[in-house]
């Protein structure tokens, strides 16, 4: 008998859960592969529904040493290929059954979802309670929340954005080598039944005491451990909205403005898109582009239980002195943009099967990377060129600047379908950006070696990183090899 | 000496004979640390030498000579506290005192790198410049941030508006326990705007939650966040006294507030609506009868003999400090309304507002810096932290409840100084309705039964912890070998998944953790 | 008062750190935040104020014995006592610089002493002065002067007190007779001792040598006494610190008022005794506030024994009530000299090195510390530096990069 099949013999045996070893419906698993990664087809797949199944899987994969590859969110559909197996005779683990919202407590304005729960099915439940999740850009309505938060894709109200892993809190984790642990509120002591019972929000992300693993196992491309479920803030819709758009062809003007409105805490949701990322995100007629700056910076602005439409004004005011002393116009719409819609855009989810960055059929180059404000220009300006270099039109290259951590730092997302030049274009962006200091915090595909070549210090405890939490390495072998294949402690 | 001489010689060639010293005085003098810790001993193990690097490649080089003899070390910077003492007599201390700069301060991303014995105060007056503010610890403003958000756990007055200290690092340099210089996050570009990456966070296994008080290799660089701030950029101090007495010169966009509630569920909700409303900069609630008897003892120790008198404190035990800042003048309003609507809606006795007479200028200007804290630290009046765990604020309010029974039981019994019960120093965090709780309770080191409280009711509190599940373990984690027996099972062994943590990363354990 | 009845101060020390900075809501920039010039200098713990509170516990404590190693360790350190002011910003309870001198004291007692501080000691009994010199070098400042004599059995209203680096430096000599001269020509009654002036004695006390110190300054009481003065006016800032704190603690009384010259000056000033030149060209000046004329000179109120934590404050020595203002209203009487303030002054100015024995065993300490100073007054845009100290003043001017001059020198230059 095989590793594979012992395995699987003995899950079935112990924990009767439900295993998928159908050919054909393996195969179809890997069928949606946008990444550039070549995944195999995986010897089964196992659809645990609770905790323990999921340690008992993990237990059993150390014990028969399987590989296992995780996938949080139903469907086939991979962008970076993470979530497919890349190595023969692995099981992937599919959390998307285990899909209950477990809680949802007003008061603290958290919710706890299990690792299958996705954002359209989160936000449908939350909006009975007057909340909604804060989300990553136009997130993919069938996405989990959690994966997406586990890889660091950041939500979009840099104010809210303290520090990683928010809006992430307290996890409930089975690490690689099978071992259970809650990371922030969800250590205990008491189970989670105890601790609700208590009256605990379950908002802690940090801890117990020195440790901070939650926090460690993001970016990790589900190399380290299997997140169970985790508890997520949330906010409260609010009694009134108001949108607000500032313009310009200066990204360095727009982007300092960004950084003072986001400082002063004004606005909630805010984004900064060039052109054609206008276009492509909030559907404005390619004439209505055309006519308008370069870069627009769009926020919303909401008012609560405290004097709601004073509230909204005052904020909205404040940004128009802001922008006044910079030379710049906030204006309350935008030709062409229905503010409902655009409302809707930035606090609500992609709807099913019209994810902003996948168009079926096209062959796409994303690449994203942080740093600060006031070098989007740079970076935009030198993916330009490449794109032109490449043989693509500049015009066509959709560049998404999302400030994080109150403007300290931004996500900058370059987007571009290329057809049968994305291979060559992803790789030249790619290094051109890394040698201007782009710093990739999720390295995929193409890059992830010359990234590692560059953060050596990174690479050289990545070994004992992985040790700590999967020593026999059998989650998701081959994602971030690159990294774990540095020197050994 | 309690090293090897051929070590001494090698670390005293990399620093220099000026900055390596086995002097069994001065050593000494980097070993009595009577307060925060629960058991009642000032001396602390007397390091076998003190180093003093100049550079991070000094402190490097000193780090690997450790390696080669397996020598113990253990690394502090302003070196406030009992946390990062020598915990072996081999043990080498590492004082940082010499690697002082402000490396970089960046007004445009709000980012300040700094070195480990920069200081709080430095760094404000330095930010204020820029229209900025640094979260700095309640320690002081003498004390060094990079400390603060590298190594330890504490929360502060600006937690509200500025959050945990260990969520305030962005990037850092870091000397790896053996020995290398290690660029965490983008540093490894000489840019800090990020700590995370590239792949897993090696920062949170570094850094943790608590922080390892220098156990954890040697940090020695750090990008802090800055944030906002509408405030002065400097005191405007006409007369010469202290800050006390200083007729500080505060702007009219900053307001003060002393809001008293006399029901816990009163102060709860306030908290909940101050944490929505979002117009609090600094807010905390303090301890009436721990903070007057650090002032005005004469008063307290009176007025507690009096029965009516120490009810009528009683009444004001549940004090919450509020400072608001303006960033516009109707920014200003609004805030000034919500304060005022709070407290009329949670049934407060609300105080202050423009900060114009000489003790709301002093409280102010102290809480800006965390100036005269250190007062609070004096022998006779100073405190002890049993627990807290920081969680959803209602919580807190639970935690410090069952805290305030334990200790009035205690008060009752005579077992401890009579503070009027209350010890909790309970705040909201970024904003939000996490809230952080800090039990404390009054002591006096030269009475016994003082100093055999502090233990009783760490773990007294501790229990309470464990047995209603309120949120954690907090700093009960420093109760000692109790503590941490009662939790590791009931806390998904936290305490083992630690050691292995810093066996990975450092196997010979050179830098011994403190409380454990 | 002996070192163990400080070991409460010693105990409650918490190590905040704030002794070793100026108090936060002063720091302008990183480069002058710093206050104490010993911890600077060595950077070790030890050489802290608290350091040295530890180094007292210690030994207290029987945790480790006086040695070669306490010695070096408190009297490398100036006893400027900004230390002892920046503790006190925030705290009652505990008397840092007190503290240094008694383990200075403590380390007389057991022989644990400099023979450069021995010979300091042997020659204000030997040579009734505390420079080692012979007594025959001493500068007849007087002579020539219708000024009143103690040995020429005269009374008088003032006793001027010139001190003996006065007394023994030319330069310094005529600065003091031109004062004197100034006074007599405004009608005030002086009386001095001229060539036959007793030491103060100052360092005896800043050593740890009290008994040395207070025979001394027993000589000194006793001949202001046949003066018949009502008031001792010093042109020696130390011995300003020893009239009004050490011989009180040591249990010498003067019987006068004590006042140092740019006191007695500014109140000649304000009562309108002095008309007051202006400069021919605009000039900056700086002022550095000498520690024996600012918060080392508070005077003596009481060696209190109860709990610190409730010590009153007019029984609390914090520094604050030492002059700071007379120097400051004589420069700012002057037309055409602006004063421009670095940013450690006062209560929490850095120190100039030169005092309690440093130049004698730690003449880098000294060198380094005069050298800081000088550095905050250039980064202040002035022309000159300012004291009120003949000791500072010949450590800032041996620091070079800036000219210092005694606040008497531009007394004497625009004042008539």
């Amino acid at each position: 008998m095989s590793n594979i099949d012992a395995y699987l013999k003995a899950l079935c045996e112990d924990t009767g859960l439900e295993i998928e070893t159908d050919a054909k419906a393996l195969k179809k698993t890997i069928a949606k592969n946008y990444s550039r990664s070549e995944a195999v087809v995986p010897a089964a797949v196992i659809y645990p529904v609770t905790v323990e199944q999921v340690e008992a899987a993990l237990k059993a994969a150390n014990e028969y040493e399987v590989p296992v590859t995780v996938r949080s969110s139903a469907g086939n559909a991979s962008l970076t290929g993470t979530s497919l197996p890349w190595k023969e005779g692995s099981v992937v683990i599919n959390l998307s059954k285990m899909n209950k919202i477990m809680h949802i407590d007003e008061l603290n304005c958290m919710a706890i979802v299990e690792a299958g729960v996705t954002f359209e099915q989160l936000n449908k439940e939350l909006k009975k309670h007057g909340l909604y999740m804060e989300h990553p850009l136009q997130a993919k309505a069938e996405k989990s929340v959690i994966a997406a938060l586990l890889d660091r894709d950041p939500v979009l109200t840099a104010k809210h954005l303290w520090d990683v892993p928010d809006p992430l809190c307290a996890m409930k984790m089975v690490f690689g080598n099978g071992r259970l642990f809650g990371s922030g509120s969800a250590a205990g002591p008491g189970t989670l039944e105890e601790m609700l019972e208590a009256g605990c929000a379950m908002n802690q992300s940090q801890g117990p005491v020195w440790l901070d693993l939650g926090r460690v196992m993001t970016g990790a491309q589900g190399t380290l451990a299997i997140c169970c479920w985790a508890s997520v803030k949330v906010k409260k819709i609010g009694t009134c909205k108001k949108m607000a758009y500032v313009q310009s062809d200066d990204i360095n003007v727009l982007g300092a403005y960004a950084s003072q409105v986001i400082r002063r805490r004004l606005g909630e949701e805010a984004v900064l898109l060039n052109r054609k990322g206008m276009s492509r995100i909030f559907g404005l007629d390619e004439k209505n582009t055309d006519e308008m700056p370069k870069w627009t910076y769009i926020t919303s602005v909401r008012g609560y239980n405290y004097f709601p439409e004073e509230y909204m004004e005052n904020q909205y005011a404040d940004m128009e002195d802001l922008a006044a002393a910079a030379g710049l116009t906030v204006s309350a719409e935008l030709t062409g943009l229905d503010n409902e819609k655009a409302f809707a855009v930035l606090a609500g989810t992609s709807k099913k099967n019209d994810f902003w960055k996948l168009r079926e059929g096209n062959d796409i180059v994303d690449l994203f990377c942080l740093n600060t404000l006031d070098v989007v220009d740079k970076f935009s300006v030198l993916a330009e060129k490449v794109v032109e270099k490449c043989g693509l039109d500049p015009k066509e290259l959709i560049v998404y600047v999302q400030p994080s951590q109150m403007a300290r730092n931004c996500h900058i997302e370059f987007l571009i379908e290329a057809g049968d030049k994305a291979a060559e274009t992803e790789k030249l962006l790619g290094t051109v950006l890394l040698d201007n200091n782009a710093f990739f915090s999720r390295p995929y595909g193409v890059m992830e070696e010359a990234i590692y070549n560059k953060y050596k210090a990174q690479r050289h405890f990545m070994p004992a990183i992985k040790a700590f939490f999967d020593e026999k390495g059998i989650l998701n072998p081959g994602k971030l090899a690159s990294g774990y294949a540095g020197g050994a402690l | 000496m309690l090293i090897p001489v051929e070590a001494y010689k090698e670390i005293e060639k990399i620093v220099g004979s000026e900055n390596i010293t086995a002097d069994e005085q001065i050593c000494d003098t980097y070993s009595q640390f009577l307060f925060h810790r629960p058991d009642p001993q000032v001396w602390w193990q007397r390091p076998a030498a003190i180093v003093m690097p100049g550079s991070t490649e000094e402190v490097a080089g000193f780090v690997k000579v450790c390696n080669k003899y397996k020598i113990k070390y253990k690394a502090h910077s302003t070196g406030y506290g009992a946390e990062n003492g020598a915990t072996a007599p081999d043990c080498v201390l590492v004082d940082l005192r010499r690697m002082n700069h402000i490396v970089q301060l960046d007004e445009k991303n709000m980012i300040a790198v700094v070195e480990p014995y920069v200081t709080g105060g430095e760094v404000e007056y330095m930010a204020w410049q820029h229209g900025l503010t640094a979260c700095l610890t309640t320690a002081g403003p003498q004390s060094s941030p990079l400390a603060s958000v590298t190594s330890h756990q504490g929360g502060n007055c600006a937690g509200c508006s500025m959050g945990y200290n260990g969520r305030n690092m962005l990037a850092c340099e870091w000397v790896s326990p053996d020995g290398e210089i290690v660029k965490v996050g983008s540093a490894e570009m000489d840019e800090y705007f990020t700590a995370d990456g590239p792949g897993p966070s090696f920062k949170a296994m570094i850094r943790g939650y608590f922080g390892f008080d220098g156990a954890m290799g040697i940090f020695t660089k750090a990008a802090l966040k800055l944030y906002h701030w509408a405030g002065m950029t400097d005191y405007k101090i006409p007369n010469d006294g202290n800050l006390y007495e200083a007729d500080v010169e505060i702007p009219d966009n900053i307001r003060f507030y002393t809001m008293i509630h006399n029901e816990w569920e009163d102060l709860e909700k306030a908290y909940y609506a101050l944490a929505e409303t979002e117009v609090c900069t600094y807010m905390n609630k303090f301890s009436i009868g721990i903070t007057g008897q650090a002032y005005m003892p004469e008063f307290f120790e009176q007025a507690l003999k009096l029965p009516h008198l120490r009810e009528a404190l009683k009444m004001a035990r549940h004090k919450t400090v509020i400072t608001i800042v303006g960033n516009s003048d109707r920014d200003l309003d609004y805030k000034v309304k919500c304060v005022e609507q709070i407290a009329k809606e949670s049934n407060a006795i609300l105080i202050g507002g423009k900060v114009d007479n000489p003790y709301r200028k002093a409280q102010v200007a102290s809480l800006c810096k965390y100036d005269g804290y250190a007062s609070l630290f004096n022998g006779p009046g100073s405190f002890h932290v049993a627990m807290g765990a920081d969680e959803a604020i209602h919580v807190n309010v639970k935690q410090a409840q069952e805290a305030q029974r334990i200790k009035e039981g205690m008060i009752a019994a005579g077992q401890c100084e009579d503070d009027l019960g209350c010890g909790a120093w309970l705040g909201i965090y970024e904003q939000s309705s996490r809230g952080h709780n800090e039990a404390v309770m009054l002591i006096d080191p030269r009475k016994e039964y003082s100093l055999s409280a502090m233990m009783t009711y760490s773990i007294e509190c501790s229990k309470v912890l464990a047995t209603q599940h309120l949120g954690g373990i907090g700093f009960a984690a420093f109760g000692g070998r109790e503590t941490v027996e009662t939790f590791d099972p009931i806390t998904s062994n936290y305490y083992e998944h630690t050691l292995k943590v810093k066996g990975l990363l450092d196997p010979d354990n050179l830098a011994n953790m403190t409380f454990v | 008062m002996a070192l163990m009845d400080y070991k409460v101060d010693q105990g409650w020390c918490n190590r905040c750190s704030n002794c070793k900075f100026i108090p936060s809501y002063r720091i302008k920039h990183s480069e002058t935040m710093y206050v104490c010039p010993s911890i600077t200098e060595y950077n070790f713990h030890a050489y802290s104020g608290s350091g040295k509170l530890m180094v007292g516990y210690s030994i207290n404590d029987g945790h480790s014995e006086l040695s070669e190693s306490t010695r070096d360790v408190v009297y490398r350190c100036t006893l400027c006592g900004a230390c002892d002011y920046t503790c006190k910003v925030f705290r009652k309870d505990i008397d840092v610089a007190e503290n240094i001198e008694e383990l200075r004291k403590e380390c007389v007692n057991h022989g644990l002493v400099y023979p450069e501080h021995q010979a300091i000691i042997d020659s204000i009994s030997e040579n009734g002065n505390q420079l080692c010199k012979d007594p025959a070098a001493k500068i007849d400042w007087a002579k020539g002067l219708k000024i009143k004599k103690v040995a020429d059995g005269d009374q008088g209203e003032i006793y001027l007190y010139a001190g003996d680096t006065n007394n023994f430096t030319s330069g310094l000599a005529k600065r003091t007779k031109n004062v004197a001269s100034l006074l007599l020509k405004k009608g005030i009654d002086l009386i001095t001792s001229g060539v036959e002036e007793p030491t103060a004695a100052d360092k005896a006390f800043d050593l740890g040598f009290v008994e040395a110190g207070a025979d001394a300054a027993r000589k000194l009481a006793e001949e202001i006494k046949k003066s018949g003065a009502k008031t001792v006016v010093t042109m020696d800032a130390h011995a300003f610190t020893a009239f009004r704190y050490y011989y009180p603690r040591y249990g010498v009384d003067l019987g006068v008022e004590v006042l140092h010259i740019t006191q007695l000056l500014e109140r000649m000033y304000l009562d309108g005794m002095f008309t007051v030149a202006a400069a021919e060209e605009p000039v900056k000046v700086t002022y550095h506030d000498p520690c024996n004329l600012g918060r080392r000179s508070e005077p003596f109120t009481c060696e209190y024994e109860g709990d610190k934590r409730r010590r009153p404050m007019e029984l609390t020595r914090t520094g604050d009530l030492g002059v700071y203002q007379a120097p400051r209203t004589l420069i700012e009487a002057i037309g055409n000299v602006e004063l421009v303030e670095m940013d450690r002054i006062k209560g929490w100015a850095w120190c100039c090195g030169n005092g309690a024995g440093v130049a004698e065993i730690a003449p880098k300490l000294l060198k380094d510390t005069a050298a800081n100073r000088v550095t905050e007054a250039q980064l202040t845009g002035a022309d000159q530096m300012v004291t009120a100290c003949p000791l500072c003043e010949q450590a800032l001017n041996q620091a070079g990069g800036m000219k210092t001059v005694d606040v008497l020198d531009l007394v004497l230059q625009y004042f008539a």
